[in-house]
């Protein structure tokens, strides 16, 4: 393994034009090399890289074809999940207003948990962030919800061991939504591994057990 | 969604990524394909190249997500990297090809969007704000558009040295900027 260099002040000149892309040819390739090895060059290259990226993280988004997600799959050895189809059928109903139980989302700080559900494209259709200190609960749904006129769907905490599902309320359709966690709910998050969403009558389920249909599970992931 | 937000929902999916769990491809690549593939359109100019490249970048993600660690930068951060690194690689194994689409510049837009796109960050502008222009087109011929030193002297009508020399002052006076 090559030494670390005693000339920080050229090696990072050198990770600066690497990471910007002017180092090009054979002498980016052995930069490569000493950044897979080197500790040092590694922290100066991810240094340039964290301040850089907002140059690029502001361009217009452009469309990719459809199918390239498919061909990465098939690339993968993977298939599209069953949820984007049943999503896709429900892209069908009618869509409706916005739903009641929750209250408007005021900023808030980085989540401890996050689940996201997917539109049929791919794309975003309910982000749920859960905030364990402040026993708090957002529902982002950037896009509107395709749903029947006379259901909702219900989020529900799937807590490990078989415990029964805990209703965590109502799903909006569209926007950001904030509700207060109660104890109960709060506990059976941090039992839960996966949130669910079931489709029931309008208002949320009356027996406080899912009476419809699960349409979507997701993991509930920690947030580094 | 802001950009904390999608930090946020990146840095969760990058694990189920590692976890091989293929729905949170399918939700990453919803998050972060359309700027990943706007991006390498910039760069590579050829559509058909962006579009393969698109597809070499989330193989990558795919077997690369356990090595992401947010303690050492953002995911977001790290995609782009990915993304870029690519773009450079094929650009360096297609110099020879011909360039069908021109320049881009940012301020045109580009009339395949279908999202707002997100703000750059406020310290970022105002540091790069205090680049001259030269410096600041420069930085974006490089960074944005993947031009070597040699094209951008020859895009700008500038000698090489004076290019090498802009970009240099330019990125360390960010870096100042950016820390101080």
């Amino acid at each position: 393994m090559r030494p670390e260099p005693r000339n920080t002040v050229l090696l990072d000149r050198l990770a600066a034009e690497y990471v910007l892309g002017t180092l090009r040819g054979r002498a980016r390739a052995r930069f490569e090399r000493w950044r897979a090895r080197s500790p040092l060059v590694a922290q100066l290259c991810e240094r340039w890289e964290r301040q850089l990226t907002p140059l690029a993280a502001h361009l217009r988004p452009m469309t990719p074809p459809q199918g390239t997600l498919a061909i990465i799959q098939r690339r993968l050895g993977l298939t599209a999940p069953r949820g984007a189809r049943w999503a896709a059928a429900l892209a069908l109903a009618i869509l409706v207003g916005a739903m009641l139980v929750y209250e408007p989302a005021a900023r808030a700080p980085r989540p401890d948990r996050v689940a996201v559900i997917s539109t049929p494209a791919g794309g975003v259709q309910w982000q749920i962030e859960v905030y364990a200190q402040r026993a708090r609960l957002i529902v982002r749904s950037p896009v509107l919800a395709a749903k029947p006129s006379d259901r909702d769907y219900e989020l529900w905490a799937l807590p490990a061991g078989g415990a029964p599902a805990v209703s965590l309320g109502v799903m909006p359709v569209r926007g950001e939504f904030a509700t207060a966690l109660s104890a109960a709910q709060s506990q059976a998050l941090a039992q839960s591994a996966q949130i669910a969403v079931s489709v029931e009558p309008l208002g949320g389920s009356p027996t406080g057990h899912a009476t419809g249909p699960v349409v979507f599970v997701a993991p509930l992931r920690s947030v580094g | 969604m802001n950009d904390d937000q999608r930090e946020a929902a990146l840095q969760a999916l990058l694990p189920g990524c590692a976890a091989r769990d293929p729905r949170a491809l399918e939700q990453l690549y919803g998050l972060v394909a359309p700027l990943l593939f706007g991006l390498l359109t910039r760069m590579l100019r050829r559509r058909a190249l962006a579009e393969e490249a698109l597809q070499d970048v989330f193989v990558s993600i795919w077997q690369r997500a356990g090595q992401y660690r947010s303690e050492r930068g953002a995911a977001l951060a790290w995609v782009i990297g990915i993304a870029r690194y690519r773009a450079i690689d094929i650009v360096r194994h297609e110099r020879s090809a011909p360039v069908l689409m021109p320049e881009l510049p940012e301020a045109a837009g580009d009339a395949e969007g279908d999202r707002e796109a997100p703000e750059p960050g406020a310290m970022m502008e105002h540091c790069l704000g205090r680049l001259s222009n030269d410096q600041q087109q420069c930085l974006q011929f490089a960074f944005i558009n993947g031009r070597s030193h040699h094209e951008i002297s020859q895009l700008t009508g500038n000698p090489l040295g004076t290019v090498k020399s802009w970009i240099r002052r330019a990125l360390f006076a960010l870096r100042e900027c950016l820390e101080s």
